[in-house]
């Protein structure tokens, strides 16, 4: 009797186990290293921002970009890493509509000589309207825009710029926004696989784009603009020095059909964003109570928005926020800013009378961004949450299938 | 009588001591410019319990909230950012910005933050339209943050 009550316990225990292994989980994507990546900056009414990028066991040569809120590329430079090296730059202003550029930790292979250090300046001083806030907002893009290390002292080498290439994952980005006196640090949004698409600074509709929902994998003519009755090519907006993130290499990239990377044109058309979430909503917490003074900001971006590709996909944006017992109050359709920090309650997003809760929100616009919730002594950042990640697993799998991109959750 | 004296003496002592020590400790006056030297002279000698009572927070009617901001305020101010030196660049017109603000352009040196990544070597220099209220006939630092103004 007591042997076969053993043996039932056992039978229980490893079916048991057999559920845990079952219950393992399909994902926990975040804060991964990628070729490429983009930062929030802002800058003025005492902020200034520091991004620091770090690089894996190889040489990096950084092609980065400036934004600004409308944007407006306003400047664009070229960072050299060793291995393992680790470089920064700082955005301040000290004065109306203009900020400041300056790097920090530059010695890699002398330095780069597009900015000065921050402690002999002088900085590289750029135009960028300043919002109602008194703060200057923008974002910069960063891509890898080496494939090797055969330069002069191991220097990078073979700029991708202007050509479909892919580079690897060996970058981490990370910014801290500095006010007069408190901060707050968070990570860069980074691309995995990043594919720099298009030959000769051009992405074509023609050439460029892939159907991936049969195999193999097949060339597709697209309209990714929307505008069906034309075959349009986009300029690139890669620099001859380096290259940098178009709207359409927010998407999701076929890097492993014929040798060279496409961005993925289901039929429909479907895209998958890379950027951003999927169906395409996102939610975020936030907390407005007057009584003790406190109040939080959505910080959006969307990247390369106002560029020609990106008429398929605009910045409207429609939310949807709940308190905490569920009531609902809606806002929009509004079009935001390619970088804005929108408020919760008063002119801003309708959140009733309510102190605070989950804001839900649709745009179709690949975007990122967080929530800034703060009081008289405290402050503090959320991040977003996307309600849906497009993964493509064939460029990691190697493998072509009639399933090629999966969704998460 | 003469055993009485000595206390006497030292009543007397001791209340000259207080009345010198407490006026020292400034507050916030008419005077703009003085009063924005004097706030953020406390702050660069890292006196923030005296530097709090120029904060407009400082005289909130909510006394539940004053306190707790209080608190917070000069927790947060002697973990924070050390401000090194100042000066005042230019006064604005009195009530000239929106809500009857006044404006002073300031020029802060701090260091930089604890961080997990590398920080610049050097100050920091900030450059900021600093805003100030008058209340009873007294300028308080109205304090920006990122979402509002307090």
């Amino acid at each position: 009797m007591l042997n076969r009550c053993l043996i039932a316990c056992m039978m229980i225990i490893v079916i048991f186990s057999a559920f845990d292994i079952l219950n393992a989980s399909t994902s926990a994507l975040e804060n991964l290293p990628g070729g490429a990546g983009i930062s929030y900056w802002q800058a003025g009414a005492g902020w200034s921002t520091l991004i620091n990028i770090q690089a894996d066991n190889s040489c990096a040569q950084v092609h980065s970009s400036v934004y600004d809120s409308s944007g407006l590329k306003l400047y664009f430079f070229n960072l050299l890493l060793k291995p393992s090296d680790n470089v920064g730059i700082v955005v301040n202003s000290t004065g109306f509509n203009t900020i400041n550029l300056y790097d920090y930790s530059d010695s890699a292979y002398g330095g780069t000589t597009d900015l000065n250090d921050f402690d002999t300046g002088p900085p590289v001083t750029l135009s960028a309207p300043e919002d109602s806030d008194g703060i200057i907002k923008g974002y910069i893009s960063f891509v890898k825009t080496n494939l090797d290390c055969a330069g002069l002292d191991g220097r990078p080498s073979d700029n991708i710029t202007g050509q479909a290439r892919t580079v690897p994952n060996s970058l981490w980005i990370r910014t801290a926004l500095v006010s007069n006196d408190k901060a707050f640090a968070l990570n860069a949004i980074m691309f995995q696989d990043f594919a720099n698409i298009g030959d000769a600074w051009k992405i074509d509709e023609a050439y460029d784009f892939i159907n991936t929902s049969s195999s193999p994998n097949s060339h597709v003519f697209c309209d990714f603009s929307g505008n069906v009755f034309n075959r349009d090519i986009f300029l690139s907006v890669d620099d001859a020095e380096g290259a940098d993130i178009d709207f359409a290499e927010l998407f999701l990239t076929d890097n492993i059909t014929k040798g060279r990377p496409w961005i993925v044109c289901d039929p429909g058309p479907v895209f998958y964003k890379a950027l951003g979430s999927q169906n395409p909503q996102y939610c975020a917490r936030y907390n407005r109570n007057p009584a003790v003074g406190t109040q939080t900001k959505l910080i959006l971006i969307a990247p390369q928005s106002n560029h020609p590709s990106a008429n398929r996909f605009p910045r409207t944006l429609y939310v949807q926020s709940f308190d905490d017992n569920g009531n609902i109050t809606n806002w929009g359709p509004t079009l935001f800013n390619v970088v804005e920090a929108i408020p919760f309650g008063g002119n801003g997003i309708n959140i009733g009378a309510t102190i605070s809760g989950e804001s839900c929100f649709m745009v179709s616009a690949p975007v990122f961004g967080f929530v800034y919730t703060e009081n008289a002594s405290f402050a503090d950042v959320y991040p977003l949450e996307r309600r849906q990640v497009a993964i493509n697993i064939a460029n990691k799998t190697l493998i072509d299938t009639v399933s090629d991109i999966i969704i998460l959750p | 009588m003469k055993k009485l004296l000595p206390v006497l003496l030292l009543i007397l002592l001791s209340t000259q001591f207080f009345s010198c020590t407490s006026s020292l400790v400034r507050t916030p006056s008419d005077d703009l410019s003085k009063t924005v030297r004097d706030f953020y002279e406390l702050k660069k000698r890292s006196s923030f319990e005296e530097a709090w009572n120029y904060e407009r927070m400082s005289i909130d009617e909510d006394q539940d909230k004053r306190e707790n901001n209080r608190t917070i305020y000069i927790n947060r101010s002697v973990t924070g950012i050390p401000l090194k030196d100042f000066e005042i660049l230019e006064i604005g017109n009195e009530g000239s910005v929106t809500v009857g603000f006044t404006t002073v352009k300031i020029r802060l040196v701090t260091g930089w933050p604890a961080l997990p990544f590398p920080t610049p070597q050097g100050d920091r220099v900030i450059v900021m339209e600093d805003m100030w209220e008058k209340i009873s006939g007294k300028w308080y630092h109205v304090a920006r943050g990122m979402t509002k103004l307090w």
